[in-house]
């Protein structure tokens, strides 16, 4: 009888915390995302000089590829003379806002279509899925070069084109959720008690399936911040002067620069995977702690 | 029967699954007639799988059916759907079997039962909600303290009351209960059964009660309906069935009541135990002619090739069986 209580009882609140809390690696991934987080935050606080300006030294020229240390800057100064320590704290703020809006578009998208094919099923699903499977099925980095060529490239289409090129799993998932649910006895209670679509849906069934959506929008954020990367790396994303980990890595690209001064390509491709990484390991623990059939 | 205006009237109802494969369904409910009176408790028994949840969730139109006509209060339920069904629902409740499923696990006690009033009565202010919240619970027998609380925090009996106050809150006139107690220990069936005729009475509550335990049925039924494999088998009023025994099948479900005292179970034919040999077939292929005859041990020729119409006996009771009943 107690394990059955338990069953019901909200998972994330009897022992979820305690369960996210034992898992190191998230621990970690929740402390380094809030860091990545602060840095992007208090940006202006952090670093001394403008990202975006060119160095100039008591000469009046441009002070290119400094090394790191050298005119007290962290880590050296890029081709065009700016500060490399700058422009990776303040490209934070790039990658992470576009992770977030981008997975927001795509969640929201994806949780109403998700929800009008599993609870209405018929033709809503029929058409929503093969809607579904053929953007699925679409390379989707080879969509949103195209789509980012056509649109001009700005930070704000690229976070568009991410979020509507990523809804399809969330859809899917939020689809067979809500297969589930809505099976589920106090559901039909409410629709026997005469309650609308929209109240049983908003009301009993949302709300039961929040704890896999969040995971599932994490896991996605992770996605959404590779894909900027990558798009801006390619030139089709954040373009400059507007400093993304990307595009600092494409500034980067030529023979001598990845030889002779790794501190310009370094910092930024690290500030990626940690990102990535940490956010990645939310994730996974959050996972596990939703999931009341684990043991504590 | 004193009382006979008609609440509810099933014409040929007929619920097909799909199975997945080209052409195969389940036929859940194959056919299947009745009537239910105001005031009554109608008995509905059988196997798992016979159809009798299907049935009670079909006449309340939380699931499509396939064929046939419910008449609610001389309303056809085909024809109306969206806001004016949604009103009509106020008329008709159920009470689930699992208390485990039954309450949304994310709401408290009061927002379960804040909910009929406000999808039905939107103006009520909240005060007006809580005293009716109240009201309920103490009447299903909880404490007013209760009522902020979690399902989580409830045992299974006590979620049952809350389904029940659920389920009278909007003053239904019928109530379909749906295997309300078997999910529960035998010391609190007796009192949530309890429970469920004294609110019956207060509110003039119609029950279509649906249980595979006999003893509860013979308990607060006024009719019994025994089904198998999607149709009916026999009909009649609680003294009918469980003294005549016409039926094979019911013979056989009678007699597998656990008898406490010699000579409970009434009449000499009760001595036996009808052990049924084999399951229940299948309803993607049920047998030719009558459903039940490869497990009838009355069986004739003609069981195998034609299917009984439900015949009405000289005391009114309804069976399907080819053999001579009275």
């Amino acid at each position: 009888m107690d394990k059955a209580i338990r069953k019901w009882a909200n998972p994330f609140k009897t022992h979820g915390w305690k369960r996210f809390s034992k898992n190191k690696l998230a621990l970690a991934g929740a402390a380094l995302l809030l860091a990545l987080t602060g840095m992007a935050v208090f940006a202006p606080f952090i670093v001394g000089n403008d990202p975006y300006l060119s160095l100039t030294g008591a000469d009046g020229q441009i002070m290119k590829n400094l090394s790191p240390g050298d005119s007290g800057l962290l880590l050296g100064a890029d081709s065009l003379g700016r500060d490399i320590f700058s422009r990776v704290v303040y490209a934070a703020r790039v990658s992470l806002s576009v992770g977030l809006v981008a997975v927001g578009i795509s969640a929201a998208v994806g949780i109403i279509l998700g929800a009008v094919a599993g609870y209405f099923g018929k033709w809503a699903d029929i058409i929503i899925m093969r809607v579904v499977d053929v953007v699925y099925c679409f390379p989707v980095m080879f969509l949103v070069i195209i789509i980012a060529t056509i649109l001009k490239p700005s930070i704000y289409n690229v976070m568009i084109v991410i979020g509507l090129c990523n809804w399809t799993g969330t859809a899917r998932f939020v689809r067979g959720e809500i297969l589930r649910v809505r099976e589920l006895e106090y559901v039909q209670a409410s629709v026997s008690l005469g309650a609308a679509n929209g109240r049983v849906i908003l009301q009993h069934i949302l709300p039961n399936i929040t704890a896999p959506i969040i995971v599932e929008a994490t896991l996605q954020m992770a996605r959404a911040i590779l894909t900027e990367a990558s798009l801006s790396y390619l030139g089709v994303g954040v373009q400059m002067p507007t400093a993304s980990w990307g595009n600092m890595l494409m500034d980067a690209n030529n023979i001598a620069t990845l030889t002779l001064r790794p501190w310009q390509w370094v910092p930024p491709g690290v500030c990626i995977l940690l990102a990535v990484l940490s956010i990645n390991f939310i994730g996974d623990g959050l996972r596990d702690a939703f999931d009341a059939r684990q043991k504590k | 029967m004193s009382e006979t205006i008609e609440l509810l009237d099933v014409k040929n109802l007929v619920k097909h699954f799909p199975t997945g494969e080209r052409g195969k369904v389940v036929r859940a409910v194959d056919g299947v007639s009745f009537k239910v009176y105001k005031g009554e408790t109608l008995g509905v028994v059988g196997e798992s799988g016979c159809g009798k949840t299907t049935t009670g969730r079909l006449v309340l139109k939380l699931l499509e059916k396939t064929e046939g006509e419910i008449i609610f209060k001389g309303i056809n339920l085909s024809a109306v759907r969206g806001k004016e069904l949604r009103g009509l629902r106020k008329g008709m409740q159920i009470i689930f079997q699992d208390p485990y499923a039954s309450l949304d696990p994310r709401k408290t006690v009061f927002q379960t039962l804040e909910e009929p009033f406000r999808i039905h009565y939107p103006r009520m202010s909240k005060a007006e909600i809580a005293e009716k919240a109240e009201l309920l619970i103490r009447r299903v027998g909880l404490r007013q303290e209760h009522i902020l609380r979690y399902p989580h925090e409830f045992s299974g009996g006590q979620r049952q009351r809350i389904g029940i106050a659920r389920a009278i809150a909007l003053n239904p006139e019928f109530v379909v209960c749906d295997e309300p107690v078997s999910a529960l220990d035998v010391s609190i069936q007796a009192q949530v059964i309890n429970l469920m005729r004294d609110i019956k009475d207060d509110f003039n509550l119609t029950y279509m009660f649906i249980s595979h335990d006999l003893r509860i049925i013979k308990h607060i039924c006024d009719r019994v309906m025994v089904m198998y494999l999607g149709g009916i088998v026999e009909l009649g009023t609680k003294r009918d069935v469980y003294e005549h025994r016409r039926h094979p099948y019911t013979k056989a479900l009678l007699s597998a009541i656990p008898r406490t005292r010699r000579g409970t179970g009434g009449k000499a034919h009760a001595e036996e135990r009808i052990i049924l040999a084999g399951d229940i077939p299948s309803p993607v292929n049920p047998p030719a002619g009558c459903p039940f005859h490869p497990r009838c041990r009355d069986r004739v020729e003609r069981c195998g090739t034609e299917k009984p119409a439900l015949r009405t006996m000289a005391d009114g009771s309804l069976v399907a069986c080819h053999l001579d009943m009275e």
